[in-house]
């Protein structure tokens, strides 16, 4: 058996079948060693090498390490408050980008409206004389109830027109 | 104080931004709409000017109220209830205008519930509401129309059926100036009569 002189690991004479471990296998070794030793060294294996044991046989936490947990646990709980706001000031703006949106949709879609007027003919009845209903005098005595009944139909006519025609339907 | 101001700086952004991106919205529709009243195009009826209001609920629902009134005074006067007949029609004359601008129906409509009420008054020899009731009417008609000239026919029909009466209270000279009203204002409802055939025949027209 030797000594080796950096770790002061006991080497084997004879490493039978192995290779001798290089010397960066030693260093690895040491360190793994030392982090084991203490734990607030950061070292993955040794870290892995503490899970087991504890899931082994697990200890009860140091009370420092509890307090801790439970101060980052409380942390954690505090940021959904700093969320929620994000999310006020997200929603705001969200509903207020869709309501430019909106408005410009509107904006856009009642020019287009204009365009199919025009272009194709499609135009509305306005208010005016009913004179052309009529082609011929009034009778002296009676008739009124008959005139405002023509009168009434042909403008209920009209105005849906208007509408079907205000609505964009051919 | 300095945890919370920031958050509520937000807030107040938030809720502006959204103030303002729906006032631009509601200008952009508003402007938009009324665009697309100064586009529209006219001919009998289909208007080009943007000034003459469409044919719209509102006016709709004046027209159906006269039309609901006018058929209320039928069944009055069926049941010979003259006065409620007229009640019923000056419903329709005291209605104020369907808004949204000048209706030249409306008037119209105004103009033949005076017109028509003048007819039931006439026979009740209550001759000067019925003659108020004509000139009422006639600031409804201003338009050479069958309106208009209908309501100097009844102007006619009036002054003939207050010379029959004054001439049956003996009082000649006032029934013979009655009569010389009648003729003048039945002359004036066959000119008008005439003018309205005249449009009406003239190229392009019905």
């Amino acid at each position: 058996m030797t000594r080796d002189p950096k770790t002061d690991f006991e080497l084997p004479d004879d490493w039978g079948d192995e290779a001798p471990p290089t010397p960066e296998e030693l260093a690895q070794a040491e360190a793994l060693r030392l982090a084991l030793e203490d734990p607030s060294l950061s070292d993955p294996h040794a870290e892995l090498a503490r899970a087991i044991a504890l899931a082994h046989s697990p200890k009860d936490i140091a009370h420092e390490t509890h307090e801790r947990l439970i101060a980052q646990a409380q942390l954690k709980l505090k940021k959904p408050a700093s969320g929620g706001q994000v999310i006020r000031v997200a929603f705001g703006g969200v509903m207020a980008t869709l309501a430019l949106a909106a408005g410009v949709f509107l904006f856009v879609r009642a020019q287009s409206t204009i365009t199919v007027h025009t272009s194709t003919g499609l135009s509305l009845a306005h208010r005016r004389s009913t004179q052309n209903l009529f082609s011929e005098k009034f009778p002296t005595q009676g008739g009124a109830s008959t005139r405002i009944q023509r009168i009434a139909t042909a403008r209920e006519r009209e105005m849906r027109s208007n509408r079907f025609a205000q609505w964009g339907v051919k | 104080v300095n945890r919370i101001a920031p958050k509520s700086m937000k807030s107040i952004l938030g809720i502006a931004a959204l103030v303002v991106s729906c006032s631009l919205g509601g200008i952009l529709l508003f402007n938009a709409c009324a665009g697309q009243q100064d586009q529209l195009s006219n001919q009998d009826g289909v208007c080009r000017c943007p000034e003459t209001p469409i044919v719209d609920p509102a006016l709709m629902a004046f027209l159906s109220r006269a039309r609901a009134l006018h058929i209320e005074a039928d069944v009055k006067m069926d049941q010979q209830k003259p006065e409620d007949a007229i009640a019923s029609l000056r419903k329709i004359t005291s209605t104020a205008l369907p808004p949204g601008g000048p209706s030249p129906e409306a008037q119209e409509v105004l103009a033949d519930a005076h017109a028509r009420i003048a007819e039931i008054l006439i026979p009740l020899a209550k001759f000067d509401e019925a003659r108020q009731e004509l000139t009422k009417g006639l600031g409804h008609a201003t338009e050479p129309t069958y309106f208009r000239g209908h309501l100097f026919e009844l102007q006619g029909h009036l002054e003939a059926k207050r010379a029959e009466q004054l001439t049956k209270d003996g009082k000649t000279e006032e029934a013979n100036k009655a009569r010389t009203e009648a003729i003048k204002a039945s002359e004036e409802a066959i000119k008008i009569q005439e003018l309205v055939i005249k449009k009406a025949l003239e190229p392009g027209k019905q």
